[in-house]
């Protein structure tokens, strides 16, 4: 991978490149077998955005399963004396709680070390508010043809 | 019978016999000749274009890979500008791509060009098969016209 390569491809991804996307990707840069498929996935692997998704009480009870119901009791008692949880119950038994919505992400993500028990399961309601966001490998193509100097349109 | 139309092949010729690789969204010169239809088509004012290409890793099934031309000789002896995203001139036509790693041999989508520039050199784009076309692709023009039989 030359330095203008590796440039543009972190430029395209807005981050330094990882030592194991740099070994997987380097054999996909062949001069005259360039997989710009194959490299957009390399580089879309984990990515993610947000994604607006309300939950209610019968999306955690699905969500955690037999946890789900003592993890609602837990937020009940958490919430006479934390009066952001207690309103938090309020959304989530109208069903309107958005777990999309980063400022609700960084509440159940503290939550994560108020109740550790539960951290696989909160993990699992932060994932319902995800979205895949995948590279297009047409913007790995435009990114690798200039660093190269190939002919575009 | 005589009078009806007849369809009449000039000799073909290689704009390109072994081409550079073109990767994903790139553009490449079929720079061993370019084709004038008085100096090489007898004046016929249609053309056939026949591709070969190779890909490494199969592209991206009936994805194409678009022809350009560059008229020259437009103003004495001024070009025309090289094709750019935002001025794709001159649109020539499309080739139909198979998603596999063999040589293809593809005819210009729809067979013709009509009215090809008078003097020409022309251009591949890989428009999107997400793959590279391999060192060696080839581009053959055979010009065309009508008459009537004798």
């Amino acid at each position: 991978m030359t330095p203008a390569q590796r440039a543009a491809l972190e430029s395209l991804v807005v981050r330094a490149l990882t030592d194991a996307e740099v070994i997987a990707i380097d054999p996909l840069l062949a001069l005259d077998n360039r997989n710009d498929v194959a490299i957009a996935a390399v580089l879309s692997a984990g990515r993610a955005r947000l994604q607006s998704k309300f939950i209610g009480i019968g999306t955690i009870i699905a969500t955690l399963g037999e946890d789900g119901g003592n993890f609602l009791d837990q937020l009940e008692t958490m919430g006479a004396a934390n009066r952001n949880i207690h309103w938090a119950m309020a959304n989530i038994e109208q069903g309107r709680l958005d777990v999309g919505e980063p400022a609700t992400r960084q509440h159940i993500a503290l939550l994560k070390s108020a109740l550790p028990g539960y951290a696989t399961g909160l993990d699992a309601l932060l994932a319902l508010g995800e979205a895949p966001d995948p590279i297009s490998f047409n913007a790995v193509s435009d990114a690798l043809n200039i660093a190269e100097g190939r002919m575009t349109l | 019978m005589s009078g009806e139309t007849i369809v009449v092949l000039g000799t073909p010729k290689t704009l390109e016999a072994s081409g550079a690789s073109c990767a994903n969204n790139a553009l490449v010169q079929a720079n061993d000749a370019t084709y004038g239809i008085v100096a090489d088509g007898s004046g016929y004012p249609d053309a056939s274009f026949v591709l070969g290409v190779t890909f490494g890793t199969a592209p991206t099934e009936g994805a194409t890979v678009a022809l350009y031309a560059r008229p020259l000789d437009i103003d004495g002896t001024a070009d025309a500008e090289v094709p750019e995203a935002t001025r794709p001139t001159v649109f020539i036509g499309t080739f139909t791509v198979n998603n596999v790693t063999t040589l293809q041999i593809i005819p210009l989508d729809g067979k013709i060009a009509q009215d090809v520039p008078d003097l020409a050199e022309y251009y591949i784009y890989n428009n999107g098969t997400g793959q590279t076309i391999s060192a060696g692709w080839t581009l053959k023009v055979t010009p065309r016209t009508y008459k009537a039989a004798p």
